[in-house]
């Protein structure tokens, strides 16, 4: 190897490596292709309650309900499973700005899945997840 | 003929691999195999990518050798003819490297994503078969021209020339039929509502496949030149003497020179392909400036700040082997800074967010202002200006500028300061105009500046007509560092290629053809930025180690050249 | 030749101005270093606010390339450098205290950037960094009403029904003075905190079609975008909505962009 070999690569391994590191230290995001959310009846209530704790965070339900006893606009949710079954949470949740405050809408667009993992989610508040998929129906 | 057939080999043992693959494929059940360790996609991702590459170099290196060969032919120039004929030996391996590539890729993908790959069997089987009529007919070419280069000397070079335009006719169309699957996945047509291909004739003439081709080609023109300066310097780095090195120092001012007269043109071939993109689907071209692809954009500016800036630097330390260049060298800082302040403000991305609390968008008042589109195409601009500036000085420098001509010179001063002002003045009007009002003025700013450009180069033309030269160029004495911009400027010419190609796939995001054929492996989601740049980066350097073997098994004693 | 000539005199007056004189000119070792600090104290001290830190590395790497040119252009500037920075050569007491720190700073620096790169730190989820969520073609090629298409057109009593709007149904997050500072805004902090729509980088930002499109569907729940935001379809009319919209760019005091760009 001459020294002129020597020399490329190391002006090459040095511009690649100045890209690279730049690449890196830019804030990382990757971009994961669409999911649709599929629920099914095979689901553990544990499993439920996993997807049911994003929901409570991203429907905004924590915008009035705090599961921290932390107090906020709306009664503080952190034993809920202790005051209601899964029947009645259901029930709030369908009915939504009848029983809660229109300051945003409960049930936030959900169906009849996402409902279901939030009650599991609920449940796990003061308790354990019982429900599974097809449990809870929607209020005639 | 022998021989011929011997060179052929190589490409049919390529080709029969390949159609083992796709018989393979289709014997296949599943939708997707996974390749162990270093992922299906990596695979894939890494052969088409190198096979790309080197597909760019071979097409590169015909046009860059034609030119040359012309060149050397109108100005009986033997230097050039010496020139050419080395880059010419490259050919034959470069040529059986690229199919063994080519043959490698076409396997994995069958095997790795047959879903994707039956689907574009069916429509193309035609445009399949030309490519491999094509490819054959290239390579005989190749063969033919390398071949009669000693023979068709003298009265007969006329006849070299014409192969070596047919060499080059050829390859632009096998490039153009590969650019037909490749636009069609971006911007399918001719597809029926259920995803079948009714029409092959829009299919090919999709709304991307003209952008690519102009793009690619120029691009690759573009390529050659920077390679073949980069080897030069790798030449010049290794040379010990005198000769060699005043030899490798003109050679790699000929491919800069090269490299950077066509790279000026390659910002335009850009913006028609985005505009294309934009009018087959505006979302797409959200996706690719704007969304999930932007981080994309400011890599690239880097990058086009690294080739910009290092040419420039190359062009200002040549002006110590110009006798009377060191006229110039006390402007120089002020040039540096300008470009580097230019691409600075072209870099500055829009909105960096850095934490929690900046998400909902914080931008700050300063940044926030560079950050937008106005100030990036004033710099971009000025960016140009300063590379002219760079060229008129490098004309000038070995000449005395004859006598009574002061008139010109400050004719070129106004129309330089013109430039300045308009571009100033238009990017103050940009933060009070409508978006829409401002597109249209960056327009005509663009045609402004380049009628006043044009005139800048008239008015040089007649101040340095007929101009007595102060002394021969004196070729060889260059530092070493200007080498070293030489190769980082071909290197991330080599990066910025595989980056963007990277970014016209990614721009398909989860379809293997955008809209109609989904893509439903575990691949489908984009690898992070810092991800992609590592593998960027290996492809980079496993293309530059080829080279290396290619350039090694082409050597030749010095006394044959 | 005239300009033999103008060259010869101008160099004998560089001499002359340098004898005259007697100065001696500061070292460029230390014009380099000044620009490299004052670059950076400019940026992280006297801008008001100070740029973000990552921000603030990005245009250093610049100056430093910037200077780096500055110093390689010249092989006497090199020489230069190189005498300086190898103690050889005397010199005057401040130039030695410059020396003297750039040599015990720039290990320092490097030390602690190694140390942070490795320490371990809390970081929020990166899907949150993007600003700008790919939005659908619906959303990209919708027709807005006439009364919504020009800013500057906007009828007073539209606006005035966007108030109202906003008033019953944006107030308890995003706030009164439309500054994402609502009675409400202190309980969401996950995702996303509500928008701030005087920042520049939000709704002045947008075409006004994706503005729409978040306040029709709300917070996206899939993994490109995550907020708090409910989908306002089935409470609003397509009319309320647009109003409401109105209000909040001539609230904020900004306007849309269009998809031109």
């Amino acid at each position: 190897m001459n020294s002129g070999t020597l020399k490329l690569i190391i002006a090459a391994l040095l511009i690649t490596g100045f890209y690279t590191w730049f690449g890196n230290s830019i804030p990382q995001t990757a971009w994961e292709a669409p999911k649709k959310k599929t629920f099914t009846p095979q689901m553990k209530p544990s499993e439920l309650a996993v997807e049911g704790k994003d929901i409570f965070k991203s429907a905004g339900c924590g915008v009035c309900h705090s599961v921290t006893g932390e107090k906020l606009r709306g009664p503080d949710l952190s034993q809920v499973s202790t005051r209601m079954d899964s029947g009645v949470m259901a029930a709030f949740l369908y009915s939504g700005t009848a029983v809660m405050p229109p300051a945003v809408k409960p049930p936030a667009n959900l169906n009849d899945d996402e409902v279901t993992a939030l009650v599991a989610y609920l449940q796990t508040l003061g308790g354990k997840a019982s429900v599974k998929i097809g449990d809870i129906k929607p209020l005639k | 003929m022998s021989g011929w057939v011997k060179k052929q080999l190589i490409l049919f043992s390529c080709l029969l691999v390949a159609i083992i693959g796709i018989i393979a494929a289709f014997n296949l059940k599943a939708d997707y195999y996974d390749f162990p360790i270093i992922e299906a996609r990596t695979v894939v991702w890494i052969l088409a990518q190198t096979m790309l590459l080197f597909a760019a170099f071979i097409l590169a290196v015909p046009v860059f050798v034609l030119i040359i060969e012309i060149g050397g032919y109108l100005t009986k120039n033997e230097r050039m003819e010496r020139l050419a004929k080395d880059f010419a030996r490259l050919l034959p391996i470069s040529y059986s490297i690229t199919a063994i590539l080519g043959g490698l890729f076409t396997f994995a993908s069958f095997l790795l994503f047959p879903k994707y790959m039956k689907f574009m069997a069916g429509p193309f089987k035609g445009t399949f078969l030309l490519f491999i009529i094509l490819i054959t007919i290239e390579s005989t070419i190749v063969y033919l021209y390398w071949t009669t280069w000693e023979k068709l000397q003298g009265n007969k070079k006329l006849q070299h020339i014409m192969l070596g335009v047919a060499l080059n006719v050829v390859g632009t169309l096998v490039m153009m039929t590969a650019n037909i699957w490749g636009s069609f996945q971006l911007s399918p047509a001719g597809i029926s509502p259920d995803g079948v291909v009714t029409s092959i004739k829009s299919a090919i003439f999709n709304y991307t496949f003209w952008p690519l081709n102009i793009h690619r080609f120029i691009a690759n023109i573009s390529f050659g030149g920077f390679l073949c300066a980069a080897y030069a310097a790798y030449k010049f780095l290794s040379s010990k003497t005198e000769e060699d090195k005043a030899h490798y120092d003109w050679m790699g001012y000929t491919g800069t020179f090269v490299g950077v007269a066509t790279m000026i043109f390659l910002p335009f071939a850009g913006y028609y392909f985005g505009m294309e993109i934009y009018s087959y689907n505006a979302q797409m071209g959200i996706t690719f400036m704007g969304g999930a692809l932007s981080k994309i954009w400011l890599l690239q500016a880097i990058v086009i700040a690294v080739v910009f800036i290092g040419t420039c630097y190359y062009l200002w330390l040549g002006l110590d082997r110009i006798p009377g260049g060191e006229r110039y060298k006390k402007y120089l800082p002020y040039l540096s800074w300008g470009l580097v302040i230019t691409f600075a403000v072209w870099a500055t991305p829009r909105a960096w967010v850095a934490s929690l609390e900046d998400v909902a968008g914080g931008t700050h008042p300063i940044f926030g202002t560079v950050g937008v589109m106005a100030p990036k195409i004033t710099a971009v601009n000025l960016a140009i200006l300063g590379v002219i500036v760079t060229f008129l000085i490098n004309r000038r420098a070995g000449k005395y500028i004859p006598q009574g001509r002061e008139m010109f010179k400050y004719m070129q001063y106004i129309l330089i300061g013109l430039i300045i002002a308009v571009n100033i003045i238009v990017l103050y009007m940009s933060y009070h105009v409508d978006s829409a009002v401002r597109i249209k003025m960056s327009i005509y700013t663009f045609l402004f500046m380049a009628v006043a450009i044009g005139f800048i180069y008239f008015f040089d033309g007649l101040l340095l007509k007929g101009a007595q030269i102060r002394g021969q160029v004196q070729w060889g004495k260059m530092a070493q560092r200007s080498q070293y911009a030489l190769i980082i400027v071909a290197v991330s010419n080599i990066w910025a290629m595989a980056l963007l190609g990277y970014g016209r796939a990614a721009a398909r995001l989860n379809w293997h053809v955008y809209g109609v054929l989904q893509d439903t492996s575990k691949y489908a989601g984009l690898p992070s930025m810092g991800r992609a740049t590592v593998i960027i980066s290996m492809i980079t350097l496993l293309f530059l180690f080829l080279l290396g073997v290619v350039f090694k098994l082409t050597a030749t004693d010095k006394k044959e050249v | 030749m005239d300009e033999k000539m103008e060259e010869k005199n101008n160099q004998s007056e560089d001499v002359k101005i340098k004898e005259a004189t007697g100065v001696k000119s500061i070292p460029f070792a230390v014009i380099a270093v000044g620009i490299i600090v004052f670059a950076y104290i400019f940026m992280r001290y006297i801008v008001q606010p100070p740029f973000p830190a990552t921000l603030t590395n990005f245009f250093m790497m610049f100056i430093l390339a910037g200077v780096l040119l500055h110093i390689t252009l010249d092989e006497k500037k090199i020489e230069d450098i190189m005498l300086f920075f190898s103690f050889t050569k005397k010199e005057p007491m401040p130039w030695d205290i410059v020396r003297y720190s750039v040599v015990v700073i720039v290990p320092l620096l490097i030390a602690s950037n190694v140390y942070s790169a490795y320490k371990v730190t809390y970081a929020p989820p990166a899907e949150l960094f993007s600003p700008h969520v790919t939005p659908p073609e619906w959303v990209v090629n919708m027709k807005v009403p006439e009364y919504a298409v020009d800013p500057n057109k906007w009828e007073s009593k539209y606006i005035e029904e966007g108030r109202l709007i906003y008033e019953d149904n944006c107030v308890p997050c995003h706030g009164k003075d439309a500054d994402g500072k609502g009675p409400m805004a202190s309980a969401i902090t996950y995702p996303a905190s509500p928008t701030n729509f005087k920042e520049a980088g939000t709704i002045a930002q947008l075409p006004i079609t994706y503005v729409y499109w978040r306040v029709k569907d709300g917070g996206i729940t899939d993994k490109q975008f995550k907020s708090a935001m409910p989908g306002w379809e089935e409470e609003l009319s397509e009319d309320d909505m647009w109003r409401v919209i109105m209000y909040t760019y001539t609230k904020a005091g900004v306007k849309p962009r269009t998809w031109a760009e």
